[in-house]
């Protein structure tokens, strides 16, 4: 790879991280959305510091320990109660820590911007973040900060980052869609954190005492010279619809039984409605496996080869027969008994009755299927025979 | 009478002004899309994005982007002229530059394509190709991006989720420049299309394209799983595996069910951490989020994370040993048993699903 000049970062042994912490609502916490809909309840509710940003600061700390960086630097941006997610930092063993004072919340640019702003001051040759908040789960700010800076990112870094003393660069693993992808990037350069990156420490009591001696600086958007940016607007914030209850079954047969006949009925309506396209759909497919294997088992009972029915033209023969057959059943009872002909030929196939026995769990729903729907005719058919007589009466 | 021609062309022209003017007031949607693609082909994901793209407005133009190089792409380019009736145009930038999806200078060949025609929205999936570019892309234009949307109510208001799902969060756009959104395509199936229309296709002129030469991320290797099961992101059954299955060996038997069922296999947090199956099959807020018509979990107690990414599905089935596990009460249909003796027993029992 090409040699280059890099930038007015120098020797990597005094080199500086800088970490970015955010302070959101304990991951174990069950939010509750607000009456009024302007946001989550976040009155008296437990807060830590963002589980990604702890891997960020823990993966600052191990490169420091190993020799590669001279001092780890956290940053928050927010309240005056993020200096108590600085302290936890500065405990888990960050040598100092900057609180950048906002008495409202930000939207990732203006801290993008701000953690540039800082970069600029500070110089540091690594700038870590955690991937995402567990808040708003935006996954933009560190993407962003690198290009403020025009540094190279590694987002999603999850196995350990390892640099190289003599050349300025870093390689690093990244969790992708596919599976793993490994970079070389050159420093300085901006690495956002993944879940599987390391497993931060415990800040040791004696840690804790030391954080309270270590230097916390506060500074404001002024002291930065950073405007604010506002170009979204939250209008609201619901809560999702939840799901209808469910049921518990009491064994695998039950199971199976249900998954065939409720959540199965709706995947295979699902087929039977999803759209034909072009060539039919997964409905027709469902319909030519069942032809040729009703085709198959028939032709080999009966002895006499059956031609090949083509799928096609049979969903066509069947929605007209549909069609044809419910309008002769309204007009005339004896032809509409053609339509029962229909069910018993039709049907089977549709249930695949010529390949289960009666053992099988399809064949009893078949049967009570088509006792319902000729119950159903019937009904209508004396209804109808109802009120033809009461018009008859009336002339 | 020569003074009468000129008032009167004088006031058409000024009509004509506020014509135009009324017209920017209701902004023309055109909308760029990044688009990914693989071994010749577009991904199911950015079907889905144009798909999102049609819920912005009216009158809404289309257009891919693709970058790579070499034959791949160009088959990818004409796949995609006809992937979707809506697009109307299919942008190329043939580079050995971009075989590799490296965000510094994808982000700027956005930008580059961006300053020769006006887009109004720039569109990526919320895959982590669309995750690591997009927002590096806004931040390029200064503007602030909307990623993950799951609803689109208008040509600047979305709905996406926070919280891990347990909240919707409705914002509106208010800037100037660009809306950048990535989208979350199990929130935008792909219904499959009738018309079939073919887009032009036009090769980018990179010549004056420049990049940093200074400081630079250079593409090193990958290791992905080959597997013929369906995709995770977008498979209509899923078989998810927890830590109960205690080990490598043992999620074979989950594997085994996905098979029967023509499912793909997914993973907890708990199951990726022990080392039983590699990270791609993660599903939950920060991995895969999933919407199949049929999920199934072994041994998955249901921590918030993990329903993140399940909400969307059809159909949940849950078995743990567990009777108190958080899981059953989002699932359908709940088995409190062991599931080495279930999955064994729904083995035997299920039939062959085709």
């Amino acid at each position: 790879h090409q040699t280059h000049k890099s930038a007015p970062l120098t020797n990597l042994r005094t080199m500086k991280i800088l970490v970015a912490v955010k302070r959101v609502v304990d991951y174990a916490v069950k939010i509750r959305v607000k009456p009024d809909k302007t946001g989550v309840d976040t009155q008296n509710v437990k807060m830590s510091m963002n589980p990604f940003c702890e891997i960020a600061l823990e993966e600052a700390l191990r490169i420091k320990e190993a020799g590669f960086a001279k001092e780890v630097v956290a940053v928050s941006i927010g309240p005056p109660q993020c200096v108590d997610t600085l302290r936890t930092g500065l405990a888990m063993g960050a040598d100092r820590g900057i609180h950048v004072e906002a008495n409202s919340s930000f939207l990732p640019l203006t801290i993008a911007k701000i953690l540039k702003s800082l970069a600029d001051v500070e110089n540091p040759g690594l700038i870590f973040l955690g991937k995402q908040a567990i808040d708003d789960d935006c996954n933009q700010t560190g993407q962003m900060v690198a290009a403020l800076l025009g540094w190279p990112q590694a987002t999603f870094a999850s196995k350990v980052v390892v640099l190289d003393k003599d050349k300025q660069f870093a390689t690093v693993d990244r969790e992708v869609d596919g599976g793993l992808e490994t970079l070389s990037v050159d420093l300085p350069a901006v690495i956002t954190t993944d879940l599987r990156l390391n497993q931060p420490r415990y800040a040791t009591l004696p840690n804790i005492m030391k954080a309270k001696s270590k230097p916390i600086k506060k500074m404001t958007l002024e002291d930065l010279k950073v405007d604010i940016k506002s170009d979204i607007e939250i209008v609201e914030v619901t809560e999702p619809k939840k799901r209808k209850s469910g049921v518990i079954v009491s064994s695998v047969d039950e199971l199976i039984d249900k998954l065939k006949n409720e959540a199965h009925a709706s995947l295979w309506n699902y087929y039977r409605f999803s759209g034909f396209g072009v060539d039919g759909g997964p409905a027709a497919k469902k319909l030519a496996l069942k032809l040729n294997l009703a085709n198959a088992n028939l032709s080999s009972r009966l002895w006499v080869t059956l031609s090949n029915i083509e799928v096609r033209q049979a969903s066509v023969t069947i929605v007209s027969l549909i069609a044809i057959g419910g309008v002769i059943f309204v007009i005339r009872k004896i032809f509409g008994a053609y339509l029962a002909v229909y069910f018993t030929i039709v049907s089977p196939i549709l249930y695949d009755i010529y390949n289960n026995g009666p053992e099988d769990r399809y064949f009893s729903p078949f049967w009570i299927e088509l006792f319902k729907i000729s119950l159903q005719l019937q009904i209508f058919r004396s209804y109808k025979a109802k009120i033809m007589q009461s018009m008859r009466m009336d002339e | 009478m020569t003074r009468a021609i000129l008032t009167k062309k004088k006031l058409v022209l000024s009509n004509a002004h506020r014509f135009i003017s009324i017209t920017n007031l209701s902004r023309c949607i055109s909308t760029l899309i990044l688009a990914e693609h693989e071994s010749g082909s577009i991904k199911a994901q950015t079907v889905s994005t144009v798909v999102a793209a049609n819920h912005l407005g009216e009158s809404s133009s289309v257009s891919l982007l693709l970058a790579g190089s070499g034959s791949s792409l160009q088959e990818a380019a004409s796949q995609a002229a006809s992937c979707h009736p809506s697009v109307s145009e299919v942008l190329v930038a043939d580079s050995d530059r971009f075989d590799y999806p490296l965000a510094e200078p994808w982000a700027k060949l956005v930008d580059f394509v961006r300053q020769q025609r006006d887009y109004s929205h720039i569109l990526a999936s919320s895959s982590s190709f669309g995750k690591n570019i997009l927002p590096r892309l806004a931040a390029l234009l200064d503007v602030s991006p909307v990623t993950d949307v799951v609803k689109i109510l208008g040509s600047n208001e979305f709905i996406r989720p926070i919280y891990a799902g347990n909240a919707l969060c409705r914002v509106r756009y208010t800037g100037a420049g660009p809306c950048v959104l990535t989208i979350r395509t199990t929130s935008f199936p792909v219904t499959p299309i009738t018309e079939s229309k073919k887009a032009t296709i036009s090769q980018i002129d990179l010549s004056k394209f420049k990049e940093d030469a200074v400081s630079r991320s250079r593409y090193v290797g990958q290791s992905t799983q080959d597997t013929e099961r369906p995709d995770l992101g977008s498979a209509r059954v899923v078989i998810t595996g927890g830590r109960a299955l205690k080990s490598v060996e043992n999620f074979k038997m989950i594997e085994k069910l996905a098979e029967k069922l023509g499912g793909a296999v997914g993973a907890t947090r708990a199951a990726v951490d022990a080392g039983y199956v590699p990270n791609d099959l993660q599903v939950g807020q920060t991995g895969k989020i999933v919407a199949p018509e049929l999920y199934m979990a072994f041994g998955v107690s249901g921590a918030i994370q993990h329903l993140a990414g399940i909400k969307d599905s059809k159909v949940i089935v849950a078995v743990n040993k567990d009777a108190d596990a958080p899981i059953f009460q989002v699932a359908d249909y709940g088995l409190v048993g062991d599931l080495f003796e279930v999955i064994p027993e729904l083995l035997e029992k299920l039939p062959e699903k085709k």
